[in-house]
C-alpha cells in the first residue's frame, strides 16, 4: 500500500494502463505538455509522446466525436472534458452516438471509450464551472457512470473503466483531487456495480455520491456524539448500481437520505429514492430525505454558494428529519 | 485511374441498381411497408456511384441520409438494403435502426447514423484511428448541403486538417435543405470555398456527372492515402425528388428548375456517354437493365417475406460484454 493523492492515483491508472495496451490513448485540452489544467496528466506527454497524448483544440464536440469514431475503430482513447459542465457541449456525440451506437447498429460494433469528467462546486467556479451532470447521463441507457470518492477507488474504477467495452463517464471530483489515501500496490480493478459501506451504522442510512460521501461522514461522525448511529453507502458506481446493498441497509435502518452534489430535481437520488421506495417500501419509518443543490444555476459569492450546495449541516438537518 | 470497360459498369450497374431500388422503396412507402421517413435520391445517382464503387475494402464509407446509392456502392447487398427498410430481422440492425442504418462492418459501410452532420466530428475518430494503425484506409465521408452549416462541420475539419488524417469530405449539393434553398442557407458561393479555412483542398465537380465525381475522389482518396491530409469534393446536383416520401405536397419547389435538372439525369448521361463512346451497346445495356430488375424484384420479394424481430429483441445488445 502506498499513499497516493486523488490525482496521483488517476495518473497512475492512465500511465499503468497505456503501458499495458497500446491502442489506449488520451485527448483533450491540455493535457499534454501542460499536464492538465489541473496537472492530472502531468508526465504522460513526456512518456507517450504528442501521439497518444494529444492536446485538441477547444472543440469539445470534436473531442468525444473522435473519441467515439476511434473507439468504434478499434482504440481505447480517454478523453478528458475540462470541466463537466462541457459535456453539455458534446452531450449529442455522447447520447447519440456513443452511448446508442452498438444497440442500435448491431453487436459488431463496440465503443470502448472512456469519458474523464472532472466536476464539483465549492470553488466559486460559477454557474458553469461548477455544476455535477450526472443526472442528464444517468438518463441515457447505454453510458456506464463511476463516481469515485477515494484515490484507491478513482485508480481501480478508471482501469476497470478503460478495460471495459463500453463507454463510460469517468466523474471526478475537483475538490478530491488532493485528497490523499491508500492505494494497493500493483496491478488491480475494482469492479463496477460494486457499492462500499464507508461506516456502518443502524439508526439511518445515508447513500452518498462523490465528495458527498466525504461530508456525510463528517455529518456521521458529529451525529454518532448525539447517540445517531449512521450507515455511510457509496455506491462508487451509478451505472451499474447496486441496489443490493443499498436496499440491505435500509432494511435494516428504515431510515434513508440520499446526497448528492448535482441540482436536486430529477437528479441521481429521485432514481435511487424511487427504486428504495419499489423495493423496500415496508421498511421505511420515515420519509426518505434527499440533500442536493438547490434548483437554481451555481452562484460565486460564498455566501450564495453555501446556501445553494449540500453541506455537512444540512446533511445533519435531513439525518434528524428522518429520525423523526 | 484510367477505367476499364469493367470499371464501366461497375459504375453503370451501380448507378441503375440504386435508380431501382429507391423506385421500389417509394412504391414500398404507398404500401405502407416502411414506416419511418424515406429520403430517396433520384437525379443524385452519380455521386455515391462516383464516390464509393471504387474504394477499397478497408475504406470506410458513411452515407448521408439520403444514402442507398452511397451504401450499394460501397458494396452492401439489395436484399439488406430491403431488410432494414423493411425493419426485419434479418436485416443489417435487426428493426433497432432504420433508413439511416446501412451497416456493414465487413465492408466498412459505417452508416449515417447520427443527428444528420453529427458524423462529421465521429469521422475524425474513425481517421484517427487508420492513422495510429497505419492500415492506410481511407474515410469517405459524404455528407449534405444542409448539414454543412453544423457547428460539428467546422470542428471535424480543422481537426481533420490539424492532423492531416486521411479523409475526403463529399458534399452531395442538392440544392435543399428541407424547403431551405442552398444558396440562401450557404455564405459562399460553394461549400467547397470553406475548405480553405482549414487549409485543404476543396473542389466543385458537376454532381451529375458520374466521371467528374469519380476522378475528383480518386484524387482527393490518393491523397489521403499517401499521408497527405484531408481534401473536400462538392458535387453540384439537384433534388428532383421530394426531401421524403410524403403525401404533403412540396409548396416551396420551383417546378421549372426541376424539368431543367430532369432533362440533366445523370444515368441517361451516362448511358449515352457509354452507347457514343462504344463502349457499350444500348443492346448490353438493356440486358443489364433487366437483370437489375430482376435482382430488385427478387430481393424485395425476400425482405417482405422474412421475418420481424422477436419483441424480446428490444432488451438486448445495450452493452458489449
Amino acid at each position: 500500500m502506498a499513499q497516493m493523492l486523488y490525482t496521483e492515483a488517476i495518473n497512475s491508472a492512465l500511465r499503468e494502463e497505456m503501458e499495458r495496451d497500446k491502442r489506449v490513448f488520451l485527448m483533450g485540452e491540455d493535457i499534454g505538455i501542460y499536464g492538465g489544467s489541473r496537472g492530472v496528466t502531468m508526465g504522460l506527454f513526456d512518456k507517450f509522446g504528442p501521439e497518444r497524448v494529444r492536446d485538441t483544440p477547444i472543440s469539445e464536440t470534436a473531442i468525444m466525436g473522435a473519441g467515439a469514431g476511434a473507439a468504434l475503430r478499434g482504440m481505447r482513447p480517454v478523453i478528458e472534458i475540462m470541466y463537466a459542465d462541457f459535456l453539455y457541449i458534446c452531450f449529442d456525440e455522447l447520447s447519440s452516438t456513443a452511448a446508442k451506437w452498438r444497440y442500435v447498429n448491431g453487436p459488431q460494433f463496440s465503443v470502448p471509450l472512456t469519458i474523464r469528467a472532472p466536476m464539483g462546486g465549492y470553488g466559486a467556479g460559477g454557474s458553469i464551472h461548477s455544476q455535477c451532470p450526472i443526472a442528464p447521463v444517468l438518463h441515457v441507457p447505454g453510458i456506464k457512470i463511476a463516481v469515485p470518492y477515494t484515490p484507491s477507488d478513482a485508480k481501480g474504477l478508471l482501469k476497470t473503466a478503460i478495460r471495459d467495452n463500453n463507454p463510460v463517464v469517468f466523474f471526478e471530483h475537483r475538490s478530491l483531487y488532493g485528497t490523499r489515501g491508500e492505494v494497493p500496490d500493483g496491478d488491480f480493478t475494482i469492479p463496477f456495480g460494486v457499492a462500499d459501506v464507508k461506516r456502518e451504522g443502524k439508526d439511518v442510512t445515508i447513500v452518498a455520491i462523490s465528495y458527498m460521501v466525504q461530508l456525510s461522514l463528517k455529518a456521521a461522525a458529529d451525529l454518532e456524539k448525539e447517540g445517531i448511529s449512521v450507515e455511510v453507502i457509496d455506491p462508487r458506481t451509478l451505472e451499474p448500481l447496486d441496489m443490493d446493498t443499498i436496499i440491505k441497509s435500509v432494511k435494516k435502518t428504515g431510515r434513508v437520505v440520499l446526497v448528492d452534489e448535482d441540482t436536486l430535481r430529477a437528479g441521481s437520488t429521485a432514481e435511487i429514492g424511487m427504486q428504495i421506495m419499489e423495493n423496500a417500501y415496508r421498511s421505511l419509518k420515515a420519509p426518505i430525505q434527499r440533500v442536493g443543490a438547490a434548483n437554481v444555476p451555481i452562484p460565486v459569492a460564498a455566501p450564495l454558494v453555501n446556501v445553494v450546495f449540500p453541506s455537512v449541516d444540512s446533511i445533519k438537518q435531513a439525518v434528524r428529519k428522518a429520525l423523526q | 485511374m484510367d477505367l476499364t470497360k469493367e470499371n464501366h459498369i461497375k459504375l453503370y450497374r451501380n448507378m441503375v441498381l440504386t435508380r431501382k431500388i429507391e423506385d421500389r422503396l417509394r412504391i414500398a412507402v404507398k404500401e405502407r411497408k416502411i414506416p419511418f421517413a424515406m429520403h430517396l435520391g433520384k437525379g443524385q445517382e452519380a455521386i455515391g456511384a462516383g464516390g464509393a464503387t471504387f474504394l477499397q475494402k478497408d475504406d470506410i464509407c458513411i452515407p448521408t441520409h439520403r444514402g442507398v446509392g452511397h451504401a450499394i456502392s460501397k458494396g452492401i447487398s439489395t436484399y439488406k438494403v430491403f431488410t432494414e427498410m423493411y425493419c426485419k430481422k434479418t436485416g443489417p440492425t435487426a428493426g433497432k435502426g432504420g433508413a439511416t442504418n446501412l451497416v456493414d462492418e465487413n465492408i466498412g459501410l459505417c452508416g449515417a447514423y447520427n443527428s444528420i452532420g453529427g458524423y462529421f466530428v465521429i469521422v475524425v475518430g474513425y481517421g484517427l484511428a487508420a492513422q495510429m494503425k497505419e492500415d492506410k484506409s481511407v474515410v469517405v465521408v459524404f455528407f449534405g448541403d444542409g448539414c454543412s452549416n453544423r457547428g460539428t462541420a467546422h470542428e471535424g475539419m480543422n481537426l481533420a486538417s490539424i492532423w492531416k488524417l486521411p479523409i475526403v469530405w463529399i458534399c452531395e449539393n442538392n440544392g435543399w435543405s428541407v424547403s431551405v434553398p442552398a444558396s440562401f442557407s450557404i455564405a459562399t458561393p460553394n461549400v467547397a470555398d470553406r475548405a480553405a479555412a482549414y487549409n485543404m483542398p476543396g473542389v466543385v465537380v458537376d454532381g451529375n456527372d458520374v466521371l467528374a465525381v469519380h476522378e475528383a475522389v480518386q484524387a482527393a482518396v490518393d491523397r489521403a492515402r499517401a499521408g497527405l491530409g484531408p481534401s473536400m469534393v462538392e458535387a453540384k446536383t439537384y433534388r428532383v425528388g421530394m426531401h421524403y416520401e410524403s403525401p404533403r405536397p412540396e409548396n416551396y419547389m420551383p417546378t421549372e428548375v426541376v424539368k431543367e435538372w430532369e432533362k440533366k439525369d445523370p444515368i441517361d448521361r451516362y448511358r449515352k456517354l457509354l452507347i457514343d463512346k462504344k463502349i457499350m451497346t444500348s443492346a448490353a445495356l438493356a440486358q443489364m437493365d433487366q437483370e437489375i430488375d430482376k435482382e430488385v424484384e427478387e430481393a424485395e420479394k425476400t425482405a417482405a417475406k422474412d421475418p420481424f424481430p422477436e419483441p424480446s429483441l428490444a432488451f438486448e445488445g445495450l452493452y458489449t460484454p
